[in-house]
């Protein structure tokens, strides 16, 4: 047995052990006022114009405002811009900005200010990849391609907090449009003095509630409160740090371990533990994306060939997709628009509401139609950029073709800007992988894409009547007549079916319990500025 | 009392081949001041009772017996004891002076460092002392060659300070391995009268370890022939050179070729090969070999005092 | 010196075959999903050059690197090259530095130590370790260190470099040092087997001298010989980062351009580390020339 003061120095010691290992336990909880992001990939740029990829954007929206916002409910609501005015036949706009809004260092923000980062915006030497947006303004697609100076963009500065935007038709998505990151103002003085490097900490000015502090590359991006911000008041957070989380692992273990406290993504095959060990914590909504298998219709087997088309898209079953493939971090897809896309109610085929079986009763039917068997199989590939969910997908995909209907599938992937490359020049895919996150909330951003002149449509298709709906839709006032044309343009592109619907996109984020006032909305835009962290 | 004392030393090594028995019931005396030749072919057993009283045996050796030096007995010593007497009381020079000395140290430093280890002294004064050593050894320009490395000096100015080395805490032996074996011949000799010199200096006692039975003339007062890891034949030199008793001894003699020996007549060698130590014969080593061998050499023979202060270990004379 | 001035045509050869090579493969900087007009793509080409002929982008771009700018990036629209790689250099160095010193004091001690204890259960059971180390790659060590330093025990963040705080430093110092200790251990306990069997370590020993100085003293420099052949083009590879430490540790350092550039085509970038690179590589190879001379006195220039 142990001698009394032998007794006495383990007992100490066994507390000084406890209390070593209980210490840093109690490590859950606030870092203080500050919001700290697992934002993903390392954003390039922080140029408003310039900016192309999710996480750079995330990061411009809560440092610029542009003249609307999107409500943490996915409603376009005023920005910079108070209020406005619409003229009776749709092609004028009048905005009448806040007196009170001020750039980080002071200045006022002015119409001019939004003059400028238009035709910046719009003018093709600034290789802005959005600047096709600005098209619905007057002279648009000619200043966008260069046949037109930027001063002639249909944008002008009546006063100070005045401005005016003239458009070439009807474009119901515009207010909602504005809340883009291309359409947002520039600061005229730093852009004059440092031009192209202006969206870099010390020379950043900006009009939105947080200012650029700190960008260490590759580790992440500081925020702090724009004090001269009109709605500073209402701003809750004080500090805002995105980190560039490469690798979706770290950044969950991140999460778990306290550093993060809203993290963007995370291996989607853990999805069940999530939802089973962090309850209440993973925030899931309806997002503006599909994710689909594009046909290549300018060469067999695709070509001339609805059937085998048809056939094949209807013996894929999404639901085992959903569940097994995406880990439900998905809805299947029949048409081509994502629930919740304003402008039009979104088509729903018939056989969505169908069981599998007689989806795929009617898919062996079109298939023997379209002149193949057991003996004369269909021979398709697959082509998809390297990637290991993409990769599963085709694998489930060729599976059932192969089980249901006896198609023999080759698989082929690439390297993504090979892939890309691929794709475009259309002389070697058939079924190729594709996907598209809409820019806005309108029909239009996912209707366009497939016009037969659209540089994202490498299907090769188009059809007169589809191009011309689309072209009288832009020109039409009255919302009804032009929700019709749009649902006649859907229903053309699902008759036709030149690709084939897999998943609408889902957004997906973890988001502590102590981070107050979130929303998922249909854009997954969430401004720092609407959220505040409890007990601050 | 002698000096060394080594009494009835064996020595075996496991091998995965077996055990080999190296030393077989060796007995040898140093005096103080005296100087004592070990002589047998590769194999006898000689490097092997060097490092047994050195106690820088492999760690797959067995060793029993007796080796006592200065009345102190050195086999049940433990490390840190003997390391005080290693380098201090007994110095050992080896054989190959090219690659005995550290190639990275100084000449300096590996001297001093003997000094300061075993002396206690100080860097300065170590290097002092090794200068006045490296001038005993007749080495020019002493201070110089501390600061050099030994790649810069010749094969027998390296071994002269391998002898300075061990020298520096007058030790009151000193064994050295086949000193000259790795020399040219002229060099040895000259290498045979420092020593004889330092010996007389220095008062240390030698005991002087070769193949060649020439060379122990020189130097040594009395010699000691071994065979298989056991004694031949001991006693004076000069008696054992010129009436050597043993049949292995006077095979030795007669097979060193002289300078004046007739051209067209072969070398006498002793014909065979030495035994194999992992499988030795319970007779006399040399049975196989020995001209004179007959049947009561399958029993092995004691050691026997002879006149003339000879110990012989055979049946034939 | 005259090294270092023969080792400038191997750069050249590197950089021009690194530009060629570069521009082989398919698709460019400015290829994405979303399809640019024609006229922006044609203004963002003419911007950065990339509608010159090649040789004329290659003689511009040489013509840069003589006047010491390596460029701007094509992908981090706004930062240089150079700022790049001063940005993330002394991230990387100052990991890779670390690991290499822990690699070298517990590698080689424990390499030491199990030659002294050659073949008994010391030597084994560091040999067993080391391989061990060797053997686990460090996309399975890192994360299952993360998960339970920072996860379950909250001892350690989870990642991430602010500025250089000593914690941050922690797991990534030990995830890179871990292979490098296993292999330096090996290296030494092997090296120093070879030294101890030495005619000059038995003069040692004969010495008196204790054992743990015929190891320091005696021994250590010639069994570090081969430590420093392996040390130089791995110092190299080191400093330059890790790119699966920095990618799951969240390290801003060199190691994720490598590879994150040449997927994104940064051509600049891309042509850029790979010039850093190779001057480390040239610079540590030198250095360890110097090393070998400073410890072996036979091989030092007179």
């Amino acid at each position: 047995m142990l001698s009394d003061p032998l007794r006495k120095r383990v007992r100490h010691g066994l507390a000084c052990l406890a209390l070593v290992l209980a210490w840093p336990l109690q490590a859950a909880g606030p870092a203080g006022n500050v919001l700290r992001i697992g934002n993903g990939a390392e954003p390039q740029t922080l140029d408003p114009h310039k900016t192309e990829t999710v996480d750079g954007s995330r990061i411009v929206r809560d440092l610029c405002e542009g003249l609307t916002n999107v409500s943490p409910t996915g409603q376009t609501v005023p920005g910079a811009a108070e209020r406005w005015q619409i003229s009776p036949d749709g092609l004028e706009y009048i905005f009448f900005l806040r007196p009170q809004a001020r750039w980080s260092n002071g200045d006022p923000v002015v119409a001019e200010d939004f003059v400028a980062g238009l035709r910046r915006a719009a003018d093709p030497k600034t290789g802005s990849s959005y600047a096709q947006m600005l098209e619905p303004l007057l002279n648009g697609p000619e200043v966008v391609t260069g046949k037109k100076p930027p001063e002639a963009l249909g944008v002008e500065a009546v006063d100070d907090h005045t401005l005016l935007l003239r458009l070439r038709g009807p474009t119901p998505y515009l207010l909602g449009m504005l809340s883009h990151t291309t359409t947002f103002p520039i600061h005229r003085p730093s852009f004059a003095r440092h031009g192209d490097q202006f969206a870099r900490p010390g020379h950043m000015v900006c009009n939105g509630a947080y200012m650029l502090d700190q960008w260490v590359v590759q580790s992440h991006v500081r925020l702090k409160r724009n004090r001269y911000y009109w709605n500073n008041a209402n701003t809750h957070i004080d500090t805002v740090v995105f980190y560039s989380t490469e690798d979706v692992n770290s950044e969950l273990k991140a999460y778990r371990a306290g550093d993060l406290d809203w993290a963007t993504g995370y291996p989607a095959v853990l999805t069940p533990w999530i939802r089973q060990n962090l309850k209440g914590e993973l925030k899931m909504g309806p997002y503006l994306g599909i994710s689909y298998f594009g046909y290549n219709v300018t060469r067999p087997p695709f070509k001339d060939n609805l059937k085998l088309r048809q056939a094949l898209s209807l013996a894929i079953d999404r639901d085992v997709i959903v569940d097994k493939v995406l880990y439900t971090l998905s809805i299947p897809a029949y048409g081509w628009i994502p629930p919740g896309t304003e402008g039009v109610v979104p088509q729903t085929p018939p056989e969505a509401k169908w069981t599998q079986a007689q989806r795929l009763a009617l898919a062996r039917k079109l298939y023997a139609e379209a002149g193949y068997s057991q003996d004369n199989p269909a021979e398709v590939e697959i082509r998809y950029n390297t990637s290991e969910n993409n990769k599963r997908m085709a694998v489930v995909v060729a599976a059932m073709w192969k089980q249901w209907l006896g198609v023999k599938s080759t698989l082929a992937n690439e390297e993504w800007k090979v892939f890309l490359n691929t794709r475009k020049l259309k002389k070697k895919t058939e079924v190729f992988r594709s996907a598209w996150i809409g820019d806005y909330n309108d029909a239009t951003t996912f209707l366009d894409i497939m016009h037969s002149t659209h540089g994202q449509n490498d299907t090769g298709w188009g059809n007169p009547r589809y191009d011309a709906l689309l072209a009288m839709a832009a020109a039409e006032t009255d919302a009804g007549r032009r929700r019709a044309m749009l649902e006649e343009a859907e229903r053309i592109l699902l008759s036709e079916l030149p690709y084939i619907p897999l998943t609408f996109y889902v957004s997906k984020n973890l988001v502590k319990p102590w981070v107050k006032q979130w929303q998922d909305n249909i854009l997954d835009y969430h401004y720092s500025r609407d959220m505040r962290i409890e007990g601050y | 009392m002698a000096l060394l004392e080594v009494d009835n030393l064996e020595i075996s090594f496991r091998t995965p081949e077996g055990e080999l028995r190296a030393v077989n019931g060796l007995s040898l005396e140093v005096g103080a001041g005296e100087a004592l030749g070990v002589v047998g072919e590769s194999g006898s057993g000689k490097s092997q009772t060097a490092m047994a009283i050195m106690g820088l045996l492999a760690r797959n050796a067995t060793v029993r017996g007796r080796i006592r030096f200065d009345g102190q007995d050195l086999l049940g010593l433990k490390p840190a004891q003997m390391n005080r007497i290693r380098g201090a009381q007994i110095g050992m020079v080896f054989q190959d002076p090219m690659t005995s000395l550290n190639p990275y140290l100084t000449v300096g430093t590996q001297m001093a460092e003997v000094l300061v280890q075993h002396r206690g002294m100080n860097q300065v004064a170590g290097l002092a002392e090794s200068a006045r050593m490296l001038e005993a050894v007749r080495i020019p320009d002493a201070a110089r060659r501390l600061s050099q490395y030994p790649h810069e000096l010749s094969g027998g100015m390296r071994q002269r300070v391998m002898i300075a080395m061990t020298l520096l805490c007058r030790p009151r032996l000193l064994i050295a391995d086949e000193p000259t074996t790795a020399l040219d011949v002229t060099v040895q000799a000259q290498i045979l009268e420092l020593l004889g010199e330092l010996r007389r200096e220095f008062g240390v006692a030698v005991m002087l370890i070769t193949h060649d039975l020439g060379i122990v003339g020189e130097l040594c007062e009395r010699t000691l022939v071994m065979y298989a890891g056991q004694l031949m034949e001991s006693g004076p030199t000069a008696q054992l050179l010129s009436r050597p008793g043993h049949p292995y001894t006077r095979g030795l003699l007669d097979s060193r070729p002289a300078l004046d020996s007739p051209l067209d007549v072969p070398l006498a060698a002793i014909p065979g090969t030495p035994p194999d130590l992992l499988r030795l014969p319970p007779g006399c080593p040399f049975q196989p070999r020995c001209p004179q061998a007959f049947e009561a050499c399958s029993r092995r023979p004691a050691v026997v005092e002879r006149p003339g202060g000879v110990l012989r270990a055979c049946h034939a004379g | 010196m005259r090294r270092l001035l023969a080792s400038i045509p191997t750069l050249l050869v590197l950089i021009t075959l690194a530009f060629f090579m570069m521009r082989i493969a398919p698709g460019g900087p400015f290829d994405k999903e979303r399809s640019l007009l024609p006229e922006i793509e044609a203004a963002i080409n003419a911007a950065y050059h990339l509608d010159e002929p090649l040789w004329q982008q290659y003689l511009r771009y040489m013509g840069g690197l003589a006047r010491g700018d390596l460029g701007p990036s094509f992908q981090y629209a706004g930062f240089s090259v150079t700022e790049l790689i001063a940005q993330g250099f002394p991230v990387s160095l100052t990991i890779g530095l670390l690991s290499m010193l822990l690699a070298l004091l517990v590698g080689g001690s424990a390499g030491i130590w199990a030659a002294m204890r050659q073949n008994r259960l010391g030597d084994w059971s560091v040999m067993t370790l080391s391989m061990a180390g060797i053997s686990l790659p460090s996309y399975v060590i890192a994360p299952l260190m993360i998960l339970l330093f920072a996860v379950t025990l909250h001892w350690l963040p989870a990642g991430g470099w602010e500025q250089g705080r000593y914690l941050d430093m922690l797991m990534p110092v030990l995830a890179l040092a871990l292979p490098q200790i296993a292999y330096i251990a090996r290296l030494m306990r092997g090296s120093m087997i070879e030294v101890l069997r030495s005619n000059f370590i038995r003069t040692a020993r004969a010495k008196g001298l204790p054992e743990r100085q015929v190891i320091l003293r005696h021994a250590l420099k010639p069994a570090m010989m081969p430590i420093l052949s392996f040390l130089g083009p791995t110092a190299a590879g080191v400093i330059t980062g890790s790119v699966v430490i920095e990618q799951i540790f969240g390290i801003p350092g060199l190691g994720r351009y490598f590879v994150q550039a040449a997927i994104n085509r940064d051509y600049t970038l891309v042509l850029g580390v790979v010039i850093f690179y190779g001057l480390l590589i040239v610079l540590f190879n030198f250095l360890v020339d110097l090393l070998y001379g400073a410890l072996d006195p036979r091989v030092r220039v007179e």
